[in-house]
């Protein structure tokens, strides 16, 4: 399936998500992207440089890319220990399909950038807070995107 | 080309006939005959056509003797649209119709005098439309002038073809066509939908490569396309990990919206309509291997049945293996791919109609279980050997029970009997071993709970060959601690639970060793004083007849079943024999129901015991008792032959 990757990966050269640029970790694996996120507009991460890596498993497209955040972030779908996982919506593996693309997932990841999912939250803490003090979330996120996400 | 025809390439009507054939390579010209040629009008309306083909009416075939070739009659001029309403199962959305076929012939004077002579001919287009058509061959033949016709005609049909003859695409007015002509409409619509799809050209989703429709499937649910290759990585691969559950649509977000193609068929998918799994004949149609398929529909079924909660488990511990019931025994065998997906709706349906609500009083019919991998028969309530319909037997639900049931349950088993007519449990609080049932008056024994006769209760205790010989005063204290000595009862359980105790806590099964019999003697409070001699193992018979666990019937009703038996107790008529200490203690039993026991023949081979009584019983009520032999209850045997029932 090498092939779907690089066609993957080329579209994504030629048109890339918005905010966003896909170049590979290292020249030659196809199975390793990192992903450079400009933090979207209207949101406590915006300014902030985000670094995602995706790692494609072998049997990419019949298993779903694993998605880390190697730039901290204050967000309750995110894991805040170092690894920065994220595993909500499609990107699970039940409900990840072979014919789901790597387009459609990095744009799921910037509309959760936008728009949070409380309640599939790994961060409970993040999400109480984000669903009942929005103000105190916006403003710890955008702390944390002034201090660790700097472009 | 034969040389007349090229001779008449002269004449003007056979050269229209070549130009034509120029534009519609299809027509074909008769050889023998220059001026007239025939061209099949293809039928493949822009929008599909609603069809309905009412049921015949005997139901019993085709109503109409003549085969759809043999003439354009018959096709739907014969049978006017009926005022039946259509039945949705009937209607069919059709693309693809069989064309209509036009035969030409041109008079001699054509086209200036004599308009062409037409004719068509269809299987499906009523006769009427026909005519009409045939017709306008004519009006145009004059609108034109009188002049060559053949191309506007050709022309004109298709258009109207295109339109389906002026059919409505709206299902309120499907054309009616003869039920026998159905098969064959069906069938060249999906034909000419399966060349047209091998021919076109398809992304695959997961390879994101193009492929022809060839080596790609369509979704026969859902419609989807993918290419063969990827379809058959994917699937295998689940089928191999044993993720059943992924092998359906792979199209993102396929299923989970309501607004769905109907299926190639044209009629609508009546079943499943959000559940895109695919059925292993579909799964064969891609194609995956026909292993493969079988291990899909094998885990299937698995899956089926450890989610259904009525599944019971085969209680041999070395197998395990689902075992259900009758009903679902014929499923289980049906080894057809093909019909498994019928066999999948009805297993859906299963749980009602078998619903087996352990708390409600199992039918006798619906206990016989048999395993589906080493065919071990039992019973679904008790886990012990199939004993039959006629055995009322102890239901294992302790998950269900509260530690305070289970205690009574515990209670009810060490020290009460039960009346082997009516299985109605009693304890003894005092006296001797006759008793009486409260229910049915029936004459027991409280140890073994044998049968007796009502005109001679003692013989039991007093036949040396009897396990109960000269035992008419054990525990003439009560059973139980709170009624009389202490005296341990009859019936140790084995305390522990494996969940899988059907058989160790099997009272008719008899462990061969004797090891855990004198285990058992040492156990007992009174045990050790008497052991049996191991010869002849007297103690077996009445653990065999007395050990039928007691029936679980709602805990109220055995408890008043005790108070009753108490009361019961026949006043004993000691006689020399009776007083003297019993010889060997039935706290025996203890032993014999603590050893596991996955003897094949298991409880199914001991169940006769049983059935002597019952023959006894049956042949009491004839006045043939004398024909019956007191040893047909058992005892000192331990032949397995001994616990066939003897025919006479």
């Amino acid at each position: 399936m090498t092939k779907r990757i690089t066609k993957e990966f080329a579209d994504l050269q030629t048109e890339p998500p918005e905010d966003m640029k896909v170049d590979l970790i290292t020249e030659n694996d196809l199975f390793k992207w990192v992903v450079t996120i400009n933090g979207p507009k209207d949101t406590p991460y915006a300014g902030g440089l985000f670094l995602v890596h995706v790692i494609l498993p072998n049997e990419y497209p019949f298993k779903p890319p694993v998605i880390n955040w190697k730039t901290k972030i204050y967000h309750p779908n995110v894991t805040n220990d170092g690894k920065g996982t994220m595993c909500l919506g499609f990107l699970r593996d039940g409900e990840w399909k072979p014919s789901s693309r790597m387009a459609a997932a990095l744009e799921y990841v910037r509309q959760l950038m936008i728009e949070p999912v409380p309640d599939d939250a790994v961060d409970p803490a993040i999400a109480e807070e984000y669903k009942n003090n929005r103000k105190q979330f916006f403003k710890t996120a955008k702390q944390w995107t002034t201090t660790y996400a700097k472009p | 080309m034969s040389h007349d025809l090229e001779e008449a390439e002269e004449d003007e009507r056979a050269l229209e006939l070549s130009t034509l054939s120029a534009i519609y390579p299809e027509l074909l010209r008769d050889p023998s005959d220059p001026v007239s040629a025939t061209i099949d009008i293809p039928v493949d309306p822009v929008r599909p056509v609603f069809v309905f083909f009412p049921p015949t009416s005997d139901g019993m075939g085709p109503s109409l003797p003549t085969p759809p070739e043999s003439d354009g009659k018959h096709a739907g001029s014969d049978e006017p649209l009926r005022p039946a309403i259509p039945d949705a199962l009937e209607m069919h959305e059709l693309s693809h119709l069989p064309p209509v076929q036009l035969r030409i012939n041109l008079p001699s004077t054509y086209p200036t005098e004599q308009p062409p002579e037409l004719s068509l001919k269809s299987v499906w287009v009523p006769e009427t439309i026909l005519t009409r058509l045939e017709g306008e061959g004519n009006i145009l033949w004059e609108e034109l002038g009188r002049s060559q016709v053949l191309f506007a005609y050709i022309d004109h049909l298709c258009e109207a073809a295109g339109e389906a003859f002026g059919f409505s695409s709206s299902k309120a007015k499907a054309i009616t066509i003869s039920p026998e002509l159905r098969i064959g409409l069906l069938d060249y619509d999906l034909k000419a939908k399966q060349a047209i799809f091998e021919k076109a050209t398809y992304e695959c989703g997961v390879c994101l490569e193009p492929k022809r429709g060839a080596i790609c499937h369509r979704m026969n649910l859902c419609g989807h396309v993918f290419c063969v290759e990827c379809l058959q990585d994917f699937y295998n691969t689940c089928i191999v990990e044993g993720d059943v559950g992924s092998v359906k649509c792979i199209a993102p977000k396929c299923g989970q919206d309501d607004n769905l193609p109907a299926n190639l068929n044209g009629a609508p998918s009546k079943r499943r309509k959000r559940d895109r799994t695919l059925g292993p004949s579909e799964l064969l149609q891609i194609p995956l291997t026909q292993g493969t398929v079988q291990r899909y529909v094998m885990l299937k079924r698995k899956n089926a049945l450890e989610s259904d909660r009525t599944t019971v488990y085969c209680p041999r511990q070395w197998c395990q293996g689902p075992a259900r019931s009758k009903k679902t025994e014929a499923l289980d065998r049906d080894e057809d791919l093909e019909s498994d997906e019928e066999q999948q709706h009805e297993e859906s349906k299963e749980p009602q109609d078998n619903a087996n609500d352990p708390d409600s009083q199992t039918q006798p019919t619906e206990r016989l279980a048999v395993c589906t991998q080493c065919a071990y028969a039992f019973c679904k309530v008790c886990k012990a050997g199939w004993h039959g319909d006629f055995y009322i037997c102890d239901p294992k639900r302790k998950a269900k029970m509260t530690a305070e049931e289970e205690a009574s349950e515990e209670y009810i088993k060490l020290h009460t009997s039960h009346c082997p007519t009516c299985n109605a449990t009693s304890q003894k609080t005092h006296g001797c071993n006759h008793m009486i049932c409260f229910k049915c008056s029936s004459h027991f024994c409280y140890l073994c709970s044998s049968w007796l006769d009502q005109n001679n209760p003692y013989e039991h205790f007093n036949n040396p060959k009897k396990g109960c010989f000269q035992r008419l005063w054990e525990l003439e204290a009560g059973d139980g601690d709170d009624v009389g000595r202490g005296f341990a009862g009859g019936y140790e359980s084995d305390g522990g639970d494996d969940g899988f105790d059907g058989q160790d806590d099997n009272p008719l099964a008899i462990p061969d060793d004797v090891d855990s019999d004198d285990e058992a003697f040492e156990d007992g409070p009174r045990g050790a004083q008497a052991a049996p001699p191991p010869r002849n193992h007297p103690h077996r018979q009445q653990v065999v007849v007395r050990l039928p666990p007691p029936p679980r019937i709602q805990a109220a009703i055995a408890r008043r079943a005790v108070a009753g038996a108490v009361a019961a107790a026949a006043p004993a008529q000691v006689n020399a024999e009776a007083g003297q200490p019993p010889p060997e203690v039935r706290i025996a039993q203890a032993g014999p129901v603590r050893a596991p026991a996955p003897r094949p023949r298991g409880g199914a081979a001991r169940r006769p015991p049983v059935e002597g009584l019952q023959r006894f019983l049956e042949l009491v009520q004839n006045d043939e008792e004398d024909e019956w032999d007191s040893d047909e209850l058992g005892d000192e045997s331990d032949d397995d032959d001994f616990w066939q029932i003897p025919f006479r």
